[in-house]
Formats: structure tokens, C-alpha cells, sequence
């Protein structure tokens, strides 16, 4: 998850430079949000000593992450925008699915996006965490974000 | 558990307007500022507490706070206002625990870290303070104050001209500032800063007291004579322990400085002062001559007037008048009597020597 600080921050050189850290940035976030989640439900579910700190840490994470919305969407690629809000929007569905708060997720319900990031969520909660393969997950995360073109796997 | 404050912001143009009535879909307009208000409003009344919603020309801001989180803070402040900050203290962690943005709670604990001390913690905290609010001016001149605690006056600087460009009145800002052209040498600027301070805040003690040290540096009489004027009115307010013991160390040696330019490396009238001193002692035990030492430093608490003769002071140990230098004297040899070497304070050391020849020549037969 990155905000326009991040975005910056990593853009330092060329226009080069600066696609590259967005395409990594972007990838690296494709990568862990969808499997964090998973752990972030497993966490739940197992240690129950752990809820109060854990709900302590994803709310300040969700609040940390609204930053994203208020990106220039003028001075970036719109799919990339799009997508890194809708992860961060998913993350935040999931924060409010363990831990309702109306807060939460309101701000990317302003924004239109909660359809997606539920359908995001969804994928994460349809299935038993142990069935669910990391790949298969990040992969549809990918197509429904329009990211497909931009990773292989090896 | 006490829910956390929370704010965020929303580009008008971001929002998602599909659902709105027909009459709220243009965005911006009135109709939509007051669907969007009133949306926030009911998905948020679970939570009770405080809510905010601003709207500017292009964005909209909402903030919430509980109830709980005002009465914490209330409590807080007024531990803080009474100075009970040891009580305060645990308060603010907890306070800053579940709301790790709050810049009240930033603020306030990374003063009290600072006065405690506990200086990393101190420039931690209120760097994250000035970050949330670039425009806090008050944490900006607390973390003035902790980098020059940390020795790091450059970053002092910085941060304390930042708060002067955002007000340039506030006189803790001028005298930190001011704090900064002292340890410099800089007089001058120092001078002024703590002028313009104290035209704000007439009574502070610790612009006054760092008036009157600047004073003393410039090699000017008019500014000494300033100088002992703010220390002897600071003297005869209320001040807490550590500014009235810098006031009378330096009202101590802004006299023995005026003492010292009045004549030579030895004054006659302090030999004879030391000498009057070795005659009314004369005869007292050792417990006896540290009473007369314990009255005339109690007498000499708040200064005595050492380089006006005319000026006499009366003590109840021996039944006649004395000046301000005839007591220093007796002070100094009444304490060299019951522990000889010791500083009382105000040198006349060589003028004692002398005066102690003088005494035990006439003593012999």
C-alpha cells in the first residue's frame, strides 16, 4: 500500500525511473495485500489473545492508508491509482469485516469503489484459508484490477 | 476499548454520486453537500461522539472524535494545568496509545519528555506532531526547545524561524530564539528578540533573566545598570527555584564586578570590613560564629547593596548598623573561621589575608 508521499518518494530520477517504481510498487502491493489478508483472517481466528492489539494496529493501518485517496490522479497512470485505492479499500473491508466500524470502509464507499473491493474481499472469505493458493488469488486480484499485463510469474 | 479519532479527506470530484436523488448530483452544489453530510451523518450515528464534516471549494474533510476522548482529555489538561505532570504523564501514553495521531497528546508528552529529560522520546514525538500539523506552532517551539537541549542549535533554529514565520509575536518562540544568539555570543539579536518577548509577556522571569545575562556581556555601563535593575525588581517576585538561584548568582557577580572596578586588586575598605569582621568574632565559639554566617546569608538572600555605603542593614547577632560590604565581609570571615577555604560567595579572599596579618600582628605582645 503506498500514498502520494510513497509515489514521490520513489519516483526520485526519470520518467524511467519513476515507471519503474510505480510498476514495482504497484507489484509489490498486488503481492502481499491478498495474502496479508489471508493472514490477517488466520491471526483472527487463531489467537484470540491477540484481537484487541491486532484491531488496535489494522484500524491505524486503515486510517494511515485514506491518504491514498487523496492522490493526483493527474500527475500518475489512472489504472494504477485505481488499483492501489481499491486495495487499500479491500483491506479496509476486511478491517471492518472483523472489526465493524462504520468507519472504515466509508470513505471508498464515498468514492464508488466499494463494489470492487468487496468482490476482492469476497475472494479471500468464499474459501478456507488453507484451500486458497497464493497464485490463484494474486492472479485474480490481478484480472479483476487490470494489472494482468504487468507480471509474470517464474 | 476508546475509540480512536479519526479525519480524512475526499476530492469532491471523487465522489461517487450514482446513488445521490437527481437534485444532489451535481457535485459541489448545495443539494450534494447536504446529501453527502447527511449520508456521513447517519453511517456514523452508531458511533455517537463528534463529528465534523468542512467542505472547501474542491475537497470535503470529515473528523470524528468520541466523548470519551474530550473527557480523557479534560482530565488530562487539568492535571497539567494544576502541575501535576507525574499524573498527567501515564495518562497522555495511554491517551496517545489509542490515538497515535493526536497532536494534543503529542504535544503535551513530548514536553513533559523533554523537561524530563527524556530528550529522544521528545524530538520522537514532537517531530510527529509537527508533521500532522505543520502549522502547530507550539509544538514547533517545544521542539525548538528540545533540539537545543540535545545541543543540535542549528536544527533549532530551523524549526523555531519556522514558528516565528507563523507568529511572529509568540514570545516563547522570541525568547527561544533569543536563547539560541546567546549561546552565539550574538548579543545584540539576543537583546532584541528578548525585548520584543518581553513587550508581549512584561513579567516573564526567564526572558527577564536572559535579559539581564545578555546585559552583563556587553562591556556597557548603561547596561549593567539595566541589568540590575530587571534582576533586583525579578528578585522581589515569586519565582521558582532554579531562575531566583540564576538571578542571585548573577546579581552576586554583577556586584562583585561593580566591587572590582571600584578600586584596586585590593580594597582597603573590605581589609577594614574583614578586619571589624576578626574583632566582633573574637571571643564566639565555633557554633556561635556559624549562627552570625547563617543570619547575615539569610540576610543576603535577595542581595545586598555592596557598592552603596549609604545603604545599612542591621542584624540581630551584634547591636549596630552594618553596610552591604561590611556584611559580605563578616560573612566571609565568619565562614572561613568555621571552615576555612570555603566560598561564601563573594570574593574577598585576598582582602581577609590581609586584614588576618593586620589582626594577629596587633595580637602579639
Amino acid at each position: 500500500m503506498f500514498t502520494q508521499n510513497d509515489l514521490h518518494s520513489r519516483g526520485g530520477g526519470g520518467l524511467e525511473e519513476l515507471a519503474q517504481n510505480l510498476h514495482a510498487g504497484i507489484i509489490t502491493q498486488l503481492r502481499s495485500v491478498p495474502t496479508g489478508i489471508l493472514v490477517d483472517i488466520y491471526l483472527y481466528r487463531e489467537f484470540e489473545n491477540l484481537r484487541k492489539l491486532q484491531e488496535t494496529s489494522l484500524t491505524q493501518q486503515v486510517h494511515k492508508y485514506w491518504a491514498s485517496l487523496q492522490i493526483n490522479k493527474k500527475q500518475f497512470p489512472e489504472f494504477i491509482v485505481a488499483a492501489n485505492q481499491h486495495m487499500n479499500a479491500a483491506h479496509a473491508a476486511m478491517v471492518d469485516y472483523q472489526y465493524p466500524s462504520p468507519e472504515l470502509f466509508s470513505p471508498y464507499k464515498s468514492a464508488g469503489m466499494e463494489s470492487i473491493a468487496l468482490k476482492l474481499l469476497d475472494s479471500c472469505l468464499t474459501k478456507s484459508i488453507e484451500t486458497i493458493k497464493d497464485k490463484e488469488l494474486i492472479d485474480h486480484w490481478a484480472e479483476t484490477l487490470n494489472l494482468k499485463t504487468l507480471y509474470r510469474w517464474i | 476499548m476508546n475509540k480512536a479519532p479519526f479525519a480524512y479527506k475526499l476530492s469532491l470530484a471523487d465522489i461517487d454520486t450514482a446513488s445521490y436523488p437527481e437534485a444532489a448530483k451535481e457535485v459541489g452544489s448545495s443539494a450534494f453537500r447536504t446529501h453527502f453530510q447527511k449520508q456521513v451523518e447517519q453511517e456514523y450515528k452508531s458511533l455517537q461522539g463528534q463529528l465534523a464534516v468542512r467542505f472547501s471549494e474542491n475537497s470535503v474533510d470529515v473528523s470524528w472524535q468520541s466523548e470519551e476522548n474530550n473527557a480523557d482529555k479534560k482530565i488530562i489538561f487539568e492535571l497539567l494545568q494544576s502541575g501535576q505532570i507525574n499524573q498527567a504523564k501515564p495518562l497522555l501514553e495511554q491517551l496517545l496509545a489509542s490515538s497515535p495521531t493526536d497532536t494534543d497528546a503529542l504535544y503535551n508528552l513530548g514536553m513533559i519528555y523533554s523537561d524530563q529529560g527524556q530528550i529522544p522520546q521528545a524530538v520522537e514525538l514532537l517531530i510527529k506532531a509537527t508533521n500532522e500539523d505543520p502549522y502547530h506552532a507550539h509544538s514547533l517551539v517545544a521542539l525548538g526547545v528540545a533540539y537545543l537541549r540535545a545541543k543540535q542549535p542549528d536544527q533549532a533554529e530551523r524549526v523555531l524561524k519556522k514558528a516565528h514565520s507563523l507568529n511572529s509575536d509568540d514570545p516563547y518562540t522570541l525568547r527561544t530564539l533569543a536563547a539560541i544568539y546567546m549561546s552565539r555570543q550574538e548579543h545584540a539579536p539576543a537583546i532584541s528578540m528578548l525585548r520584543h518577548s518581553l513587550s508581549i509577556l512584561p513579567n516573564d522571569p526567564i526572558s527577564l533573566l536572559n535579559l539581564a545575562t545578555t546585559l552583563l556581556k556587553t562591556t556597557q555601563e548603561k547596561d549593567a545598570m539595566e541589568a540590575n535593575e530587571i534582576l533586583t525588581d525579578l528578585l522581589n517576585t515569586q519565582l521558582t527555584s532554579e531562575v531566583e538561584e540564576k538571578a542571585k548568582t548573577l546579581k552576586r557577580s554583577l556586584a562583585y564586578r561593580t566591587f572590582r572596578q571600584h578600586g584596586s586588586d585590593k580594597r582597603s575598605d573590605a581589609v577594614k570590613y574583614c578586619l571589624d569582621a576578626l574583632k566582633i568574632l573574637e571571643g564566639l565559639n565555633e557554633q556561635e560564629v556559624g549562627m552570625v554566617a547563617l543570619e547575615v546569608a539569610q540576610k543576603g538572600d535577595h542581595g545586598l547593596e555592596v557598592n552603596d555605603p549609604s545603604t545599612v542593614y542591621t542584624i540581630k547577632s551584634f547591636d549596630k548598623p552594618f553596610t552591604g560590604l561590611a556584611l559580605v565581609c563578616l560573612l566571609h570571615v565568619a565562614m572561613q573561621k568555621v571552615s576555612p577555604g570555603s566560598d561564601s560567595g563573594f570574593d574577598v579572599s585576598h582582602e581577609y589575608e590581609e586584614a588576618r596579618a593586620i589582626y594577629n600582628q596587633n595580637q602579639q605582645p
